[in-house]
């Protein structure tokens, strides 16, 4: 009887240590279930996560969910945002500066689609051809890039709604949009989509970067290792096989097909190509040219501390 | 009056509280912004705000006049014909609780970018509140008064012009008092998908974390449903004033 309760106290406390050991966190998307956030999924699916010591929460986004405030706010300890909004936050509140991490595309995904019937020969005819309307959401970074790069500006430009029902409407519509996803609905709808990457147009932010805030960076460098670590492996386990992760995420998400998802990830690996650095990792100087951009097209005021602003693992 | 002299000062002294708060940084200015850098804001680049500002207004304004002249005669025609009753309440209803941010990028795909998706997002938001008191008015009528239109053999006409709309009229004050708040809610979500004006703003300051030019705008929001809600009560009172001295 002793020894029974002996083990069983002894056993009580050992499940009560490793619960203590075990990081509960969460993580905060800023779009719904896609592939772009498929690693995400995937340390939860096949316990990678769980195995270096996290319990993780993944909070769903939508359309303009604040993930770089409730960063800030300190509601959640990691969320996914971009490079151009650790530059606009880092500028607004230099006190309470975001980290980047680690960035899921190598390759902003970002795009400008036009009807292939409409035979543009480039960007610069799209946006200086007076006929043409192009639907952008103003105030977003690379829409004041371009719409500076291509001044003056003869085409109508247009409030953006969200998918791609517009163009689907008007040939003569051009719309920004992600190359991993409105580019697939546009052509798996037959409308014959011609689309011009923001990234060879000189503007290249890295898009679905986790970060964390700096103070907590600073007082938690070995977890925010471990995460990084633990996310790399996920993201290398989802790319080589994603049918598990795919079929949880349309679950969660069934506006989006399993077919479009693995269409989705498939374009995604063109424009995920790190080497020589390691999966995740970020570059000095495209952080370095990201801020002089930024400052040049005055959405920030301050020279920016890009050594500060990430952080490769 | 006490009241009335008090409302600046607690307003100050709000202001003045946030202001110590951001300045400490217990709040962080990217989250709340200084009152002071909002009144840096309007003094310094008033053009930025002013221009969204007069068109939101004016949208508003037309959608409202539209909205509750709409709604108001549906309101009678509806009271008229009890069977138009039982077709139209149905859609009424769904119209009200239809959420504008799911429509409206519907609506741009039905009337285009522009002013139509605008005014028709503001019709569907600040159409029911007018629409429904009118109706609820129109039937709050004394149990002696229409017995004594009844004894007087009163026309349909008479019924309706000298008895009905007069005992209706607190009840579509209060409608439009609602619908007027309202307009201004539909133009800046019309406004949000189909450009513009305070709306347009508000999205582009978003993205850009600029929360002082966010919270500048919602002020002149909130002075544009204001205005709007005090000019109706004082055109209410002018004219049912003169309307009431008529049929006495």
């Amino acid at each position: 009887m002793k020894n029974k309760i002996v083990f069983l106290s002894a056993a009580f406390l050992f499940s009560v240590s490793t619960l203590a050991a075990e990081v509960k966190t969460k993580i905060a998307l800023n779009w719904k279930a896609e592939p772009e956030f498929g690693g995400f999924y995937e340390g939860n699916q096949k316990g990678i996560y769980k195995k270096a010591g996290f319990d993780v929460e993944i909070l769903e986004g939508g359309s303009g969910t604040p993930t770089p405030q409730m960063l800030m706010s300190g509601q959640v300890d990691y969320a996914i945002v971009s490079s151009e909004e650790i530059f606009l936050n880092n500028d607004r509140d230099p006190k309470r500066k975001l980290v980047a991490v680690y960035s899921v595309f190598e390759k902003s995904p970002y795009m400008i689609m036009a009807h292939s019937s409409q035979k543009m020969k480039d960007l610069k005819e799209v946006f200086q051809n007076k006929d043409m309307t192009i639907s952008l959401q103003k105030g977003l970074p690379y829409v004041e890039y371009l719409t500076q790069k291509y001044a003056p500006v003869k085409a109508q430009i247009v409030p953006y709604t969200g998918g791609i029902a517009v163009f689907e409407k008007n040939p003569k519509l051009a719309q920004q949009g992600f190359i991993t996803s409105e580019f697939l609905l546009a052509q798996n709808q037959k409308l014959n989509p011609q689309a011009w990457l923001v990234a060879d147009e000189g503007f290249n932010p890295y898009i679905a970067v986790l970060a964390v805030r700096e103070d907590f960076l600073m007082k938690n460098k070995d977890q925010v290792k471990k995460m990084v670590d633990a996310t790399r492996e996920a993201w290398l386990s989802y790319i080589k096989s994603p049918e598990a992760t795919n079929k949880l995420m349309h679950e969660k998400n069934p506006a989006m097909s399993a077919e479009m998802m693995n269409q989705s990830l498939n374009k995604m690996k063109d424009l995920m190509k790190f080497e020589p650095l390691k999966i995740g990792q970020m570059n000095k100087d495209r952080w370095k040219t990201q801020g002089e951009q930024m400052q040049k097209l005055k959405l920030i005021t301050k020279t920016p501390e890009t050594d500060k602003f990430f952080q490769d693992f | 009056m006490k009241i009335l002299k008090a409302t600046p000062l607690f307003y100050f002294i709000l202001f003045a509280a946030i202001e110590f708060l951001v300045r400490n940084d217990v709040v962080s200015v990217s989250l709340v912004p200084k009152p002071s850098q909002i009144l840096e804001l309007f003094w310094q680049q008033p053009g930025v705000i002013l221009e969204p500002f007069f068109r939101t207004l004016s949208l508003a304004i037309v959608a409202y006049i539209l909205s509750s002249v709409f709604a108001f005669f549906l309101a009678l025609l509806v009271k008229q014909f009890s069977l138009l009753q039982n077709y139209l309440m149905p859609l009424t209803l769904f119209f009200q609780t239809v959420p504008i941010i799911a429509v409206a990028p519907l609506l741009v795909i039905y009337f285009g970018f522009g002013v139509p998706s605008i005014l028709a997002a503001a019709l569907i938001v600040c159409f029911f509140p007018v629409f429904a008191s009118t109706l609820v008015g129109l039937s709050h009528v004394s149990k002696n008064h229409a017995e004594l239109f009844q004894f007087l053999k009163a026309t349909p006409w008479q019924k309706l012009t000298r008895l009905e709309i007069p005992s209706a009229v607190p009840y579509i004050l209060a409608g439009l008092k609602t619908s007027a708040g309202l307009s201004v809610v539909g133009v800046v979500s019309g406004e949000f998908l189909a450009g513009g004006g305070l709306g347009a703003l508000i999205d582009s300051a978003r993205l850009q974390q600029r929360v002082d030019l966010v919270f500048a705008s919602l002020l002149c929001l909130s002075l544009i449903g204001l205005g709007m809600m005090k000019l109706t009560e004082y055109l209410f009172r002018l004219i049912f004033k003169a309307y009431f001295a008529k049929i006495e």
